[in-house]
């Protein structure tokens, strides 16, 4: 109760923090836009009256050397040069005293333009006037009635405001995200002690009077768990004095065999109804809360790293393109599909030894070790040179990335009771997915603005701040114990595997989902959009339209699945969803339809997410009810790997034969069509009634 | 505090004796005024106006002679170079291919007692020093020799011409006798070829004294003309360029035929149409900062090399263009010097 209380009151403050912040921010970008928009009408207006009216020098030197106005030469090269050199010019005109155009580059002068045309009202020469569209600048010209014309686009402003509008926008949304996080980790520091002060109480009210809270800290939760602390030290102390007294008396009484055997008694009866042992000194189980990382901490430092890995997504397909040179032997496509591919690969088969070393090393280290290599791999792969080294610096980051995941699962499950397990494991997917929502917006950004090797550094730096920070909150620990597990696991795992419902499961919901994750959203999509000319931080913008779909709507549907009991339906509609979600690929209209994909395909997935993992739990518990439900996640988030594995080559194969868009939607009808075998394969003639336990969610 | 004013009193010492050297050695290295010998085709020019403006703003005092020669003399050239000797210069500044020649002969037929081998020379307005044997390597001339040619490099003059008007058949009148004339035609043949333009080249034919007849101009002219040429070429040829300018450019405004010059004076002066060069006042400070460098830097002529400036000035005789009704574009007009009248 006292957890629940604590957790309410640490999203209450998350929400409370996150509305001000936002309305706050809201304000400022609101009004930093307005003076944006105020100032950079005339910053343009300007640009294009200074070159117009350089131009119009040129123009009237030749004029006064005697030129007649037809008889210029070199107009046409001059008017092509400024244009390229000045993408917002819309089009510059030379115009004659009747309004013929005589030369013109650029679009097409608007009507209108005539000097003198409507019942000899001549356009105000030196000011900006809108014809259909068009910001029209006229200065005249030293011959009778010419003049020369600037244009400018009328929507050009428009669109420049609505892309600094969208910067904005995304890192609000990121920057709520990133505030969320940090109200939760310092609430879940101190809802950390609080539960272990709880849990004291808890034991101390059963009549368990051993151990400690071994919490520190000065504020009032500190204090509490001091007092706390010096309570129970006084009882152990009285403990040790009862013990001696009754030693004591034991000397006196000695020869007497009834009494020593009632002391005895009373003395054992004491030690059992409080939990005293008077072999120990009553401390040994002491300091447990302070021995394991607080689950707060873990979800900041897998966020951190997370997030590095994700500032590369939106632009991870294009440095590959821009790096690799051509190889005869590999398709383009395909190139960029290796590297992709090999991560997710390292990153799956690093996970096992992760998970021994861990055990056996300890958490600390195997996350250092991780940290550093993904650092490392992250700076190596900014300055890579070809393919081959590309994919070695990726694996290298992969083995990172593999081994901090596998420590930080380790520290949850070190710190949870299988009770507490699924919501310690929601705080490490939190952390996950907030790194999926923030990473790509932030990314794309920053590599818009400084280039995407730099944004590699900047990764770099992240994992080593994630070093140092594990270096300083997380408890030096030193695991000798193995746990179970091992081979025994190994066996449980093929043993599911061949089971047909459970195969028809992983084959048709587990494996397409993840392939659609990876081959859509972080293989065509960004090729897609590149192509189409978007940029980086557009690309980053798209995902994160995904990401924001996921966790809006994955919660409600967890819900929503537990309330119904309903499993398979979920799946396949998520499914089908995904089918549904490429359709606007088909229509026209560039980064809109891909960004209406990304959000159809974000609530696609959230449909699947958390009642797949419910329904892979159950379906193994029905096949055999004594199997563990760590094997059965973890046999199931390998096989899904599978999906992730082929989804970089599948879209590379299929993008050969067809356009990045074709692709995709070929993709979401594979989908759609797992979706539609799933039902007919999948006999849950048993339907689950009882009521599912809370599910644990992972990023996509 | 009578040790730290002793070594105030040292250092201010030691600063008054650094201020006293620094003059003392100013005017050791100005131990003119030096004498520097002219010798000129003609009357002085833009050139040695440029020459002289450089050494009076450098406040280096010269002494300017100019070689006077008996016009009765038999050798005319044994004779210039005697009269140099009299005027026993410092150093001997010559004007153009010619005079260049006749004062220091060719690298590999000099004569100490025709030519000036003892005494440095700088010339001037020398198109080709290479190609008219002045010199071997422009980089390390190797004898008392060094200067400054005025001309562009001919792909630079070309393209200019280029940029003015597509050309796909150039003329090109030279006279025969002048070496720097016929090594730019053959050049030009080659580059002609290169860029896909055919050249129409005609040597101005001898007369019975041997020299060049300038009273055929206008027929040569006329014939190149007819034969489909777009613009005429007037390269660095004192006969065609100098001596024949206006009945050249006269003719060819009459087959309304556009010229293009890689000197100053027939666009300035006379009805070229257009023309690329180095202004005769830079060439000539130009030149003088090579006779500085021997004169008070003291270093040998051999190893200093010649060069050409790398700014060219475009001069447009707007009359003869709206005459031809051939205009320049914008951009030439833009960094054009325009003759107006």
């Amino acid at each position: 109760m006292a957890d629940r209380a604590v957790d309410r009151l640490g999203w209450g403050m998350a929400a409370v923090a996150a509305v001000m912040l936002l309305a706050a921010a809201a304000t400022v970008s609101y009004l930093a836009w307005r003076v944006m928009d105020l100032a950079l009408i005339p910053e343009l207006e300007r640009k294009g009256e200074t070159l117009g009216r350089s131009i119009t020098l040129m123009v009237d030197r030749g004029l006064a050397a005697g030129i007649p106005l037809d008889g210029l030469v070199g107009v046409d090269t001059v008017f092509e040069r400024e244009l390229a050199a000045h993408p917002d010019i819309a089009y510059l005109a030379l115009v004659d005293g009747n309004g013929n155009a005589l030369v013109h580059r650029g679009v097409d002068v608007p009507d209108g333009i005539r000097p003198g045309g409507e019942a000899g009202v001549g356009p105000a020469a030196g000011e900006w006037r809108v014809l259909s569209g068009y910001q029209d600048f006229m200065i005249p010209l030293a011959a009778d009635g010419a003049a020369l014309h600037v244009g400018i686009e009328a929507d050009l402003i428009d669109d420049m405001a609505r892309d600094v509008l969208f910067d904005v926008l995304s890192v609000l949304a990121v920057a709520c995200v990133l505030a969320v996080e940090l109200i939760l980790l310092a609430i879940g520091r101190t809802s950390a002690r609080l539960r272990a002060i709880h849990a004291l109480a808890d034991r101390a009210a059963a009549g368990d009077l051993s151990g400690a809270v071994g919490v520190g800290g000065r504020d009032s939760v500190g204090r509490l768990a001091a007092w706390c602390d010096g309570v129970l030290a006084a009882v152990g102390r009285a403990h040790q004095g009862l013990v001696e007294k009754v030693a004591q008396a034991r000397e006196r009484v000695a020869g007497d065999d009834g009494m020593l055997d009632r002391l005895s008694r009373l003395l054992a009866e004491v030690e059992g109804r409080y939990g005293l042992d008077s072999g120990g000194d009553g401390k040994a189980e002491g300091g447990a809360g302070g021995r394991v990382a607080d689950p707060a901490s873990v979800r900041l430092l897998i966020f951190i790293v997370a997030f590095a890995e994700e500032l590369s997504r939106p632009f991870f397909p294009l440095y590959v393109r821009a790096v690799a040179a051509p190889t005869p032997w590999l398709s383009e496509d395909m190139a960029i599909a290796l590297p992709m591919m090999m991560f997710i690969i390292v990153w799956a088969v690093s996970q096992f030894p992760g998970a021994v070393w861990s055990d056996r090393i300890g958490r600390r280290p195997v996350f250092a070790a991780g940290a550093l290599a993904a650092a490392a791999g992250f700076t190596l792969t900014a300055f890579a040179g070809g393919l081959a080294e590309l994919i070695a610096y990726r694996s290298l980051t992969a083995v990172g990335y593999g081994l901090v995941l596998i420590s930080c699962q380790g520290m949850i499950i070190d710190g949870t009771t299988a009770g507490t397990r699924a919501t310690g494991m929601a705080t490490l997917v939190g952390g996950l997915l907030a790194a999926g929502v923030c990473g790509p917006a932030l990314g794309g950004v920053i590599a818009a603005h400084i280039g995407q090797s730099s944004t590699f550094l900047v990764a770099a730096a992240l994992a080593l701040t994630a070093l140092v920070l594990a270096m300083a909150v997380l408890p030096a620990d030193r695991r000798t114990v193995t746990r179970g597990g091992g081979r025994g696991s190994w066996r449980q795992g093929v043993k599911l595997l061949r089971s047909a419902p459970f195969l028809s499961l992983m084959a048709f919901s587990a494996i397409p989902t993840k392939l659609a994750a990876t081959a859509l959203l972080f293989y065509l999509l960004p090729l897609m959009l590149a192509g189409d000319g978007a940029t980086t931080a557009d690309i980053g913008r798209v995902q994160l339209l995904y990401f924001l779909a996921f966790i809006v709507a994955a919660p409600v549907v967890a819900r929503a699945s537990d309330r119904l009991g309903w499993r398979r339906a979920f799946l396949a509609a998520g499914g089908f969803g995904t089918t549904i979600a490429v359709l606007p690929l088909l229509l026209p209209g560039g980064v809109w339809t891909a960004a209406a994909c990304a959000l159809l395909f974000g609530m696609a997935q959230s449909l699947i997410s958390a009642p797949q993992l419910a329904l892979v739990v159950e379906t193994a518990r029905r096949l055999d009810p004594g199997v563990s439900e760590g094997v059965v996640v973890a046999t199931f988030r390998f096989i899904e790997r599978l999906g992730s594995i082929v989804a970089p080559a599948l879209g590379a194969a299929l993008a050969m034969m067809m356009s990045y868009r074709e692709a995709s939607v070929g993709i979401g009808v594979l989908i759609g069509a797992a979706a539609l075998l799933l039902l007919v394969t999948f006999r849950a003639a048993s339907a689950s009634t009882s009521k599912p336990r809370p599910v644990l969610e992972e990023t996509p | 505090m009578t040790q730290l004013s002793r070594r105030a009193a040292l250092s201010a010492f030691g600063a008054g004796a650094a201020m006293a050297v620094a003059p003392m050695h100013l005017v050791l290295a100005q131990s003119g005024p030096y004498r520097i010998c002219f010798v000129l085709p003609g009357e002085e020019q833009q050139t040695e106006v440029g020459f002289r403006d450089y050494f009076e703003r450098r406040s280096i005092e010269i002494e300017y002679h100019r070689p006077a020669v008996d016009d009765e003399a038999e050798d005319r050239q044994l004779a210039i170079n005697r009269a140099i000797r009299r005027l026993r210069p410092d150093l001997v500044y010559t004007w153009g291919t010619p005079t260049t020649l006749a004062v220091v002969g060719t690298f590999d037929g000099a004569y100490p007692e025709r030519h000036i081998t003892d005494l440095p020379v700088v010339f001037c307005t020398v198109t080709d020093p290479v190609g008219s044997r002045i010199v071997r390597d422009l980089e390390r001339p190797g004898r008392n020799v060094t200067g400054v040619s005025h001309i562009p490099p001919l792909p630079v003059q070309i393209n200019t011409m280029r940029a003015y008007r597509q050309v796909e058949r150039l003329a090109v009148i030279y006279n025969p006798l002048e070496t720097n004339s016929v090594l730019t035609v053959e050049r030009l043949e080659r580059l002609a070829g290169e860029l896909g333009m055919t050249l129409i080249a005609e040597r101005v034919p001898l007369g019975i004294d041997g020299r060049p007849d300038g009273s055929v101009i206008p027929d040569l002219v006329a014939d190149v003309a007819a034969r489909g040429a777009e613009f005429l070429y007037i390269g660095p040829d004192t006969f065609v360029a100098v001596t024949s300018r206006d009945v050249l450019t006269q003719a060819a405004l009459d087959h309304r035929l556009p010229t293009f010059s890689a000197t100053e004076s027939i666009v300035r002066r006379s009805q070229a149409l257009f023309g690329l060069f180095s202004s005769s006042l830079s060439v000539g400070r130009f030149c003088a900062t090579k006779a500085e460098e021997i004169l008070v830097g003291g270093r040998d002529p051999a190893e200093i090399p010649i060069e050409t400036l790398r700014r060219f000035s475009l001069l447009i005789n707007m009359p003869v263009a709206l005459e031809l009704e051939v205009y320049p574009p914008l951009d030439l007009l833009n960094l054009a010097e325009i003759v107006t009248g």
